[in-house]
């Protein structure tokens, strides 16, 4: 009965009720982190964490699509870049920082929700070249237009203080980006255990039975696409307050392609799958380009050899493992 | 989220009781030039269970695939209950109480059977558009214990549905496919790729969820033991042409159904 002890083994990792004492605990893990770093860190490590927190967000926003709902979209960058630039036009109006995000997100939401009307309607091959197609269209005209900066993007942007606390500050801008990116992991964390959620997975494993249980799985892939574009609007407006810019580099087609390749590093079948890819992600390429120029080259090694002996990434691998000696226990 | 969205309540049954709950008139499609279809008409009386015959590439499946909304045909119409359906999307025909179980059993391989279960009752409550928790309501968990007791599925229920035999794909999906109370039930080929066992309890299952849920039935099979035993008409296709119709008795020894399927007189 070997292959059902796996299935149980399997089947109790899936997010479940019976596991929100380890999201608790995860969480105030987390928040210990985010005031240990804030209370002994340098700004340099501050800004490499807030660069992590934002490429977290960016990741799971995408896996929600590619993880969970077995879409591949090639080209969400383009709602990760809208609300980069969202933020660039509005900071010279001095806005509240939070209303900034909010309009980043509801802008993503938007232009996702325009984009998945036309393109939801084909098939999967097709889907990924009108979304990389739509992608590529708007760095093209960020590229060309002068009122947004052209080449060079918006620059110098400076993120306004958010009531009296200085977001202009990498210790107040971390702990800042951190409650954000928290919340909404929290925000997907619920989405994902809820019916909704778990609708997307069944759409994702057989569209057609789905269908035939009298879900509409058009309607369902358009609202996971939706608010995907939502999630990486605000991951954009958190790039472009901590980077400072919002460029036509943010809406390039390989911005699109760092959140899938961190998602099947950590694991796209996992929730945090995507999140312990891009912490490994900017570790591995704040590391190495200090080494070696050729740091680009080393990275697409690791990434094979990951895929090589984990195809379903890390935290893929780690569950066989776990599973594995699990039995291995059992038999003696 | 309004009705429109897929959250309401599932369709009173109602309408005229001497009609058919399904009919389809002249029926045709065509795949670029090629008929798979050539003006079929056929009837699934209230509450009968009706077997579609013929053999492989007479059009069998492209008749299901019209009559439960995944493929499109090129003229006739398709009524469910009175109402025409021919132009509405699957889903819409799976909420009125259409419900399909396809020839490789189509289920959710990363659930597991009792999840894949839930999927089906919660789709048939309409909760899937629920956003936030609501784990263990007693009622969704009572429907998904009663469905798996009723298909002998309990000892199998934190097993993942990709770890199954063929056989128990089979019963999972039909079991998915009842879980929704349809008022017509599709099967295509319920038994294919079943040990005689499987086949037996398997016509069984049919014959009780029939009876317990005062169904319809449309199936295809291409094992003329299940046929005879379980439908009380038979529709013979070949060709994309309807040849031959009937109770199973008369079918078996009509002519032209010996010649085009059987090959030889069938004594039940």
């Amino acid at each position: 009965m070997a292959a059902t002890d796996t299935s149980r083994a399997l089947s109790s990792l899936t997010p479940h009720l019976g596991r929100r004492p380890w999201a608790v605990l995860f969480a105030v893990v987390m928040a210990a982190f985010v005031v240990g770093t804030y209370v002994l860190g340098t700004p340099a490590q501050l800004y490499f964490w807030t660069t992590v927190a934002v490429t977290v967000l960016f990741a799971m926003a995408v896996n929600l699509l590619f993880g969970q709902t077995g879409m591949l979209s090639f080209g969400q960058a383009a709602y990760f870049g809208i609300g980069a630039y969202a933020v660039g036009l509005l900071v010279p109006q001095q806005p509240n920082p939070l209303l900034m995000l909010v309009i980043s997100t509801l802008a993503g939401a938007l232009a996702a929700f325009a984009v998945g009307l036309i393109t939801l309607r084909t098939t999967e091959l097709v889907f990924a070249m009108l979304t990389l197609a739509f992608g590529m269209a708007l760095y093209s005209i960020t590229f060309r237009v002068q009122a947004v900066g052209g080449e060079n993007g918006i620059v110098g942007i400076i993120p306004p203080d958010l009531f009296s606390i200085q977001l202009s500050d990498s210790h107040a801008l971390w702990v800042f980006t951190a409650v954000v990116v928290g919340a909404a992991t929290a925000f997907l964390w619920v989405l994902a255990g809820s019916p909704f959620g778990r609708t997307l997975k069944m759409i994702r494993d057989d569209p057609a039975r789905a269908e035939n249980l009298g879900i509409p799985v058009f309607r369902f892939r358009l609202a996971a696409f939706t608010t995907s574009g939502a999630v990486c609007g605000l991951a954009g407006a958190l790039y472009a307050y901590v980077q400072s810019v919002a460029s036509p580099d943010a809406l390039f087609w390989t911005t699109s392609g760092t959140p899938v390749i961190v998602s099947l590093l950590g694991g796209a079948g996992f929730f945090l799958g995507p999140a312990l890819g891009a912490v490994l992600y900017v570790y591995a390429t704040d590391a190495l380009s200090q080494i070696t120029p050729a740091w680009i080259f080393w990275i697409g090694i690791g990434f094979l050899v990951v895929v090589l002996l984990a195809p379903d990434g890390i935290l893929g691998g780690v569950q066989r493992l776990w599973v594995r000696l699990g039995e291995r226990g059992r038999r003696r | 989220m309004g009705s429109s969205w897929g959250a309401w309540a599932p369709a009173v049954t109602g309408g005229n009781t001497t009609e058919p709950i399904m009919r389809v008139e002249n029926l045709t499609k065509s795949f670029s030039g090629f008929m798979a279809l050539k003006n079929a008409t056929l009837e699934v009386p209230r509450g009968s269970i009706c077997a579609l015959i013929g053999p492989n590439g007479a059009g069998k499946s492209t008749l299901f695939g019209i009559i439960a909304g995944s493929v499109r045909p090129t003229a006739g119409r398709v009524y469910f209950d009175g109402q025409d359906v021919t132009g509405m999307p699957t889903w819409k025909r799976a909420r009125l109480g259409m419900s399909r179980a396809f020839q490789v059993a189509r289920f959710f391989p990363s659930f597991t059977v009792a999840e894949n279960i839930r999927g089906a009752v919660l789709a048939r409550r309409g909760e899937s558009w629920r956003f936030y928790r609501f784990e263990n309501s007693a009622d969704v968990a009572q429907d998904v214990e009663a469905s798996l007791e009723v298909a002998r599925l309990t000892h199998l229920r934190t097993v993942l549905a990709a770890h199954l035999s063929q056989g128990d794909r089979k019963r999972l999906e039909l079991t998915m496919a009842t879980t929704m109370r349809p008022r017509l039930l599709l099967l295509d080929e319920p038994t294919a790729g079943m040990s005689p066992p499987e086949t037996a309890e398997t016509i069984n299952l049919i014959r009780c969820l029939w009876s317990e849920q005062g169904c319809s039935v449309l199936l295809t099979e291409h094992d003329m033991a299940v046929v005879f035993n379980l439908a009380e008409q038979v529709t013979v296709l070949n060709l994309g042409e309807i040849i031959a119709e009937g109770p199973p008795d008369q079918i078996s020894q009509d002519p032209r159904v010996i010649d085009a399927y059987l090959g030889e007189p069938i004594t039940s």
